[in-house]
């Protein structure tokens, strides 16, 4: 059972790769007319090829746990919010977006450079994570990749910035060889240190 | 393993001392469908996922759940930043005193402790990921209760912002359930 490393008790899953395996068992077996996978992934390619919906991913390649599995959702198509205004709203994904009533979410205005800074780190971050989860979901979307890497640069940009000037975020920050440690020299977020 | 970034993942700055909207923002760091709650329940479903997306997907946002653990017990302190002992008894939360003095822990709003009960896990992917949706969908009923319940906007901007993310988390999970039907009806 190597498609499964769990050591888990469900059945149908079980008896699905079971099955999965004794008929690629009898595809070795007997010779079959061979499958047309480029063909498929042409058609698959010329389906998204319109654009009609902003997706140019490739089809979903088969995961290394689930074989084939035609009823997998779709990726959604990837159209976000402005990264101000996706952190300040709680999603960067525009057709998610539910708001409560008809409260209007408040951005959130720096005051100061260090205020200024920190919400870079905060934003950047965030969308980052946001596309991490459609990734997650959407392995194979190049478009959210592309996403992905712009975010990930620029959260380490903003990051870097932020350490220099206001103190570290992390074990890996800058300034962490000087005397007195630096870790513990400023404010813990919930005693105003995101102020 | 993890990590830990010395910031939150939303601001929370508030100025205004209520110790009843802290006595009812508490249930989402000890209660039911609370934050612990949901942090807990996926990270320990995650080790039964049936395929890399659910592994991730439950990681990504257990982890993410274990930052509004933080943003939640950073508005209750806040909320009750130098309160007096009349304010206290005024709150109702003077049995709490009388237990905890002014230390945070997990309860609900009625002060029922945190329990692991909380936590669904049966063995089988898909019940546990409609028990995700359920619960997210739970925590984001009790956030706008509580959105209803608040009045300073210092604590209107992180509540709404944390009802948002169980939208998105709901949505996440109703698509790995689409997954695993896929898988199963096969």
């Amino acid at each position: 059972m190597n498609y499964y490393d769990t050591n888990n008790q469900i059945g149908y899953i079980n008896d699905y790769l079971d099955k999965l395996e004794r008929s690629k068992q009898d595809q070795l077996k007997t010779p079959q007319p061979q499958i047309k996978t480029y063909d498929y992934q042409n058609q698959m390619k010329a389906k998204y090829a319109n654009k009609e919906f902003g997706i140019y991913d490739e089809p979903m390649k088969q995961n290394q746990d689930i074989q084939i599995n035609p009823n997998v959702p779709k990726p959604f198509p990837i159209d976000l919010f402005p990264i101000d205004e996706g952190f300040t709203k709680g999603t960067i994904f525009r057709n998610k977006y539910i708001p409560y009533k008809n409260y209007q979410p408040r951005r959130v205005q720096p005051q100061t450079e260090k205020e200024r800074m920190l919400y870079e780190v905060d934003k950047y971050y965030f969308a980052l994570h946001e596309i991490r989860m459609y990734l997650d979901a959407f392995p194979n979307s190049r478009e959210a990749i592309e996403i992905f890497n712009n975010l990930q640069e620029e959260y380490i940009k903003a990051k870097h910035a932020y350490e220099t000037r206001f103190g570290p975020l992390d074990i890996e920050a800058p300034g962490l060889d000087k005397i007195p440690f630096q870790w513990t020299m400023s404010k813990w977020p919930w005693e105003g240190g995101s102020q | 393993m993890w990590r830990y970034e010395k910031r939150l993942e939303f601001p929370v700055n508030i100025k205004r001392r209520d110790l009843r909207m802290a006595k009812d923002i508490l249930t989402q760091y000890g209660g039911p469908d609370g934050e612990m709650a949901a942090a807990i329940r996926y990270l320990n479903q995650r080790y039964s996922m049936p395929d890399e997306t659910g592994r991730a997907l439950l990681t990504d946002i257990g982890t993410e759940e274990l930052a509004h653990v933080e943003m939640i017990a950073t508005m209750v302190k806040q909320l009750m930043q130098g309160a007096t002992i009349e304010e206290i008894k005024e709150a109702g939360l003077d049995a709490q005193y009388a237990e905890r003095g002014m230390d945070l822990f997990p309860t609900d709003g009625f002060g029922n402790p945190f329990t692991v009960a909380y936590i669904g896990a049966v063995g089988d992917p898909l019940a546990d990921i409609y028990e995700n949706m359920a619960a997210e969908q739970k925590a984001r009923a009790v956030y706008e209760n509580l959105i209803d319940l608040a009045t300073d906007p210092d604590v209107i901007a992180p509540l709404l912002w944390l009802r948002e993310r169980e939208v998105i988390h709901f949505d996440l999970f109703a698509q790995l359930a689409k997954r695993y039907e896929g898988l199963i009806s096969k």
